[in-house]
């Protein structure tokens, strides 16, 4: 691995380093089970946000580098968002699955966080490079816009189950609507190829 | 090669004067200060919670036990006076411990007033005196879907009631949190209509279970658990029993309490533990006991049924939630 790319994955895995290393502790503080979910929670929108932010900065800054970094960004974003999920499964409710099914279809955010996992899975299994020469370009993009489900879908994943608006929350919106509004603006206005014949009168 | 004369190429209005430079250098060695332990806060904030929950450690009593004390295990002091709901010093669990444990509360009055035959506004700590204390370990289920079992110290409120001698009109009781935006940071953000009221139909508020709390853990009420004074209503979700109650108001029709203004189709007046009625968005079947892992089953009225469900059994409580 290059690196710049170890030392990106290194920093992301910080805050999981800092979570264990608390843990070992014992400062987890009185509910340990909310620090994890929280803190697994909020890296694994942290690091899709930072995935979206990939093209737009790049294009910005012109440092082209930044685009070999969203793999990395994404699978990290996986990682965290399973983390989340067996804290939530195996330590919240210790596998009582009939328990936890029993909560969850009266429970609209966890639906939505299940399925925005799922959103997630088919980006990790196609991120490797087999997998993008399996799929045309085209297909693999077309793929990969799951990631704006992801989004949206971990976005209303936090705010339903906030009992009032916190900062973060909007924070998280507005740059998922900002970094997605960029790419819908850009759609809007790419440029028309030439050549073709005029549209029928 | 010159010489140079350090000396005579400054001008004396150049020359810092000396208090001016003195101050300026103690300014910048606070800031410096200021800044590594905010910094040493902000990485080791455990730290700074570990020094905030030391304080007001004063023990209170005497007091009696009660035989409306569960025999489960309490939760610890940490716990309960570091984990805490309390919106008016932040939204964290652990905002209040941090904003609250260095606020004054006293001098502190209650006032309480409406539809009674002896009003009065006394001070705090007068109006202790006059009620033997009991401990009572109540469970106390959040609305959040997370429980703790709490030692509180206090007298059942009814005892309060009869010294005010309430008028037939006065069917409900009403009670008002301090307004203080100084002393309460978070009273400055209006996420909810300050100053947080709540209330309690009149045979809810002269029930046995019913105490206002004045301690916990054979201390005297820590800030951020709602000193000096506050409401336990063991069987109704956590957010009825209002913390740092400066008037207790009895009046004819029902209150408008703060969650149900701030989110009338999600938190209700009545607000009665109830596996069988979900929150709009969340399920209520279960909770986490702090300080267990895995969740448990919620119980109806949160197990104090037989003290309360009388009180509702004509009562849809789908309706009246």
């Amino acid at each position: 691995m290059r690196p710049e790319k170890l030392i990106i994955v290194t920093l992301c895995l910080l805050p999981l380093m800092w979570l264990v290393v608390r843990m070992s502790m014992e400062r987890l503080g009185v509910s340990p089970v909310d620090t994890i979910t929280s803190s697994t929670g909020h890296w694994a929108m942290r690091l899709i946000v930072a995935t979206l932010a990939v093209k737009p900065l790049s294009k910005i800054t012109g440092w082209n580098r930044l685009v070999s970094f969203r793999k990395s960004l994404g699978l990290l974003a996986f990682f965290y968002a399973t983390l989340h999920l067996l804290t939530f499964v195996g330590l919240e409710y210790f596998f009582a699955v009939s328990l936890m099914v029993a909560d969850a279809v009266r429970t609209p955010h966890i639906i939505i966080g299940f399925f925005t996992y799922m959103s997630m899975i088919p980006l990790a299994a196609t991120s490797t490079r087999r997998w993008i020469k399996r799929l045309s370009p085209a297909g693999w993009n077309n793929l990969h816009r799951l990631v704006y489900i992801s989004s949206f879908g971990a976005l209303f994943h936090y705010y339903l189950q906030v009992k009032v608006v916190t900062t973060d929350l909007i924070i998280y919106a507005v740059l998922v609507i900002v970094l997605i509004g960029y790419r819908l603006i850009q759609y809007l206005y790419r440029a028309k190829p030439k050549g073709l014949p005029p549209k029928s009168p | 090669m010159k010489k140079q004369r350090p000396d005579s190429n400054i001008k004396s209005s150049e020359i810092t004067d000396i208090d001016l430079y003195k101050s300026r250098r103690e300014v910048l060695s606070t800031m410096a200060k200021i800044a590594a332990v905010t910094a040493a806060a902000m990485v080791f904030p455990p730290f700074v919670r570990m020094v905030s929950a030391q304080d007001n450690e004063t023990e209170i009593g005497p007091f009696s036990k009660s035989s409306y004390s569960t025999d489960e295990r309490a939760n610890t002091y940490r716990d309960a006076t570091t984990y805490n709901n309390f919106y008016e010093f932040g939204l964290g669990k652990d905002d209040p411990a941090r904003n609250a444990s260095m606020v004054e509360f006293r001098p502190w009055t209650v006032t309480i007033e409406g539809l009674v035959r002896k009003p009065e506004t006394i001070d705090v700590d007068a109006l202790i005196r006059k009620f033997p204390l009991e401990e009572r370990i109540y469970r106390l289920r959040c609305v959040e879907a997370w429980s703790m079992v709490i030692p509180w110290i206090g007298f059942p409120l009814t005892d309060l009631v009869r010294r005010a001698e309430p008028m037939s009109q006065a069917r409900y009781v009403e009670f008002v949190c301090l307004h203080d935006p100084l002393r309460m940071p978070g009273q400055r953000n209006p996420i909810i209509r300050w100053p947080y009221v709540e209330g309690l139909r009149m045979d809810e508020a002269v029930n046995p279970l019913t105490i206002l709390a004045v301690g916990l853990y054979g201390k005297v009420l820590p800030n951020q658990n709602g000193a000096p004074i506050r409401l336990v209503v063991p069987w109704k979700y956590g957010f009825k029993s209002i913390k740092s109650i400066v008037s207790i108001r009895f009046v004819r029709d029902q209150p408008q309490t703060s969650w149900n203004l701030t989110a009338p189709h999600e938190y209700g007046f009545y607000a009665n533990v109830n596996p069988n009625v979900d929150h709009p968005r969340w399920s209520q079947r279960s909770e986490r006991r702090i300080g267990q892992l895995g969740r448990r089953k919620t119980l109806m009225y949160n197990g104090y049924g037989e003290y309360v469900a009388h009180m509702y059994e004509n009562m849809d409580l789908r309706k009246f939630y």
